[in-house]
């Protein structure tokens, strides 16, 4: 009886301690996260967060300012264009695996999206909303576009423009997909929109395939967030 | 002696919801059916609303489904060259038949964006995404290639890139050409971004 009630509080107190192998096996390599151009990417992502942030904040103004403004649904005139950076397959294996101590690194969301898919464009307002929510909670939030690079200073920052989106946006520029989609996940076959929450440890804790059910994905990341 | 069940009743629960496999929520993936699978036949309207058998569609040495969208940009990106592989193959018994299993777009739609597209292969409705969840299609295009004995050869994208210039891998049309020469597929499965199909009932 005694010892069915310390496994119990066991289990409830300390989950961590009844992880299986396949956490382990899926964990972030710290001797690649350490690799200088990863902090280069981490230099990138948080530059691009701080100015998100900061982008944010002029929403934010605006919107109690102006609301004839904000329901226009665009930036300020003038403001600079979001910045999309272009990544190839080292820049993306190094975009999900942001940090080499497990103790800093924070969940992190990505979305797969393009800007001719129809269901990422429907979905964007909700991506948006949950980055606002909880940008300062303590998730990451990272775009990877599949356009073609020719859209990089064009369609794909317009877009994110008119979204008001201010997570840091990437765009995916390699001669073979196949490599890049199966990095971040073996089972995906390529179909976007694709939505991935990783966890402090760099281990899939949820993905969805298509438009996704906001709710689902604010309970998900709050299970993740909890996880501390 | 009830407590005693009660309290052994709720240690089981917890014990059952920890040692549940970890694994990642997931309702949404779609596994495509294993390179080697026989496809087995069936039946699907065409674009006319014709019933049209498998069997009475595939080429005598192989045949090329490929699912399809008339809104999709990327499948849109490949009308040509989808419309070309269909006619460099057809006199070597090579059959191309699209499949359209989106439940937002209707017969009408494909007969016109055919029509409009000049894609004269064959395009049959997958109204209940029936076919499209026994192969496992995700998205479009997407390629299923099955020798002339219905096994599947190839699965995935037609080659390496959407814009046609760019195009320097012609996974569907080596493999293909492997089979016509009565050689292994060297690279059987290929992925690629394309639209999700959009299922009925949202799924």
């Amino acid at each position: 009886m005694r010892l069915l009630l310390t496994v119990s509080l066991a289990f409830v107190l300390a989950p961590g301690l009844f992880v299986g192998e396949g956490a382990a096996a899926s964990a972030r390599p710290a001797s690649f996260a350490n690799a200088p151009a990863a902090a280069a990417v981490d230099g990138v992502y948080r530059r691009a967060r701080r100015k998100g942030a900061a982008r944010k904040a002029r929403v934010n103004r605006r919107r109690a300012g102006s609301t004839a403004r904000a329901s226009a649904g665009r930036f300020a005139k003038g403001a600079a264009s979001p910045k999309v950076t272009e990544i190839d397959l080292e820049g993306l294996k190094k975009l999900l695996r942001r940090d080499a101590d497990p103790s800093k690194a924070k969940p992190l969301l990505v979305n797969f999206w393009a800007t001719w898919c129809d269901p990422c464009r429907d979905e964007f307002p909700d991506l948006v909303r949950i980055d606002a929510e909880y940008r300062d909670r303590g998730l990451d939030f990272a775009l990877v576009s599949g356009d073609d690079i020719s859209e990089i200073k064009a369609g794909v920052p317009k877009f994110l423009r008119r979204m008001k989106a201010g997570m840091p946006a990437y765009l995916l520029n390699v001669p073979d997909m196949e490599p890049a989609i199966n990095e971040v996940d073996a089972a995906w076959g390529g179909d976007l929109p694709a939505t991935f929450l990783f966890d402090r440890e760099g281990k899939i804790v949820y993905k969805h395939f298509g438009r996704i059910d906001p709710q689902e994905v604010r309970a998900e990341i709050d299970k993740a967030l909890g996880g501390k | 002696m009830k407590k005693f069940y009660a309290l052994a009743a709720f240690v089981a629960l917890v014990l059952a919801a920890y040692a549940a496999p970890s694994r990642a929520a997931d309702n949404t993936a779609v596994t495509p059916a294993p390179i080697g699978t026989t496809v087995e036949d069936f039946k699907l309207a065409d674009a006319e609303g014709r019933e049209r058998a498998l069997s009475s569609l595939k080429g005598k040495t192989g045949t090329v489904l490929i699912f399809v969208s008339t809104r999709c940009p990327v499948s849109n990106a490949y009308n040509e060259r989808m419309e070309k592989l269909y006619e460099d193959y057809r006199a070597r018994g090579v059959a191309v038949v699209g499949i359209n299993a989106n439940s937002t777009e209707s017969a009408d739609d494909i007969r016109a964006h055919a029509k409009e597209k000049g894609l004269s292969f064959v395009i049959l409705k997958d109204k209940e995404n029936k076919i499209a969840d026994r192969l496992g299609a995700g998205h479009t295009p997407e390629v299923f290639f099955l020798d002339a004995s219905g096994k599947l050869v190839y699965h995935g994208a037609i080659d390496n890139a959407q814009n046609p210039v760019m195009v320097n891998a012609n996974h569907l049309r080596n493999a293909v050409d492997a089979v016509l020469a009565g050689k292994q597929v060297e690279r059987a499965d290929v992925k690629a971004f394309g639209c999700s199909i959009k299922r009925v009932g949202g799924r």
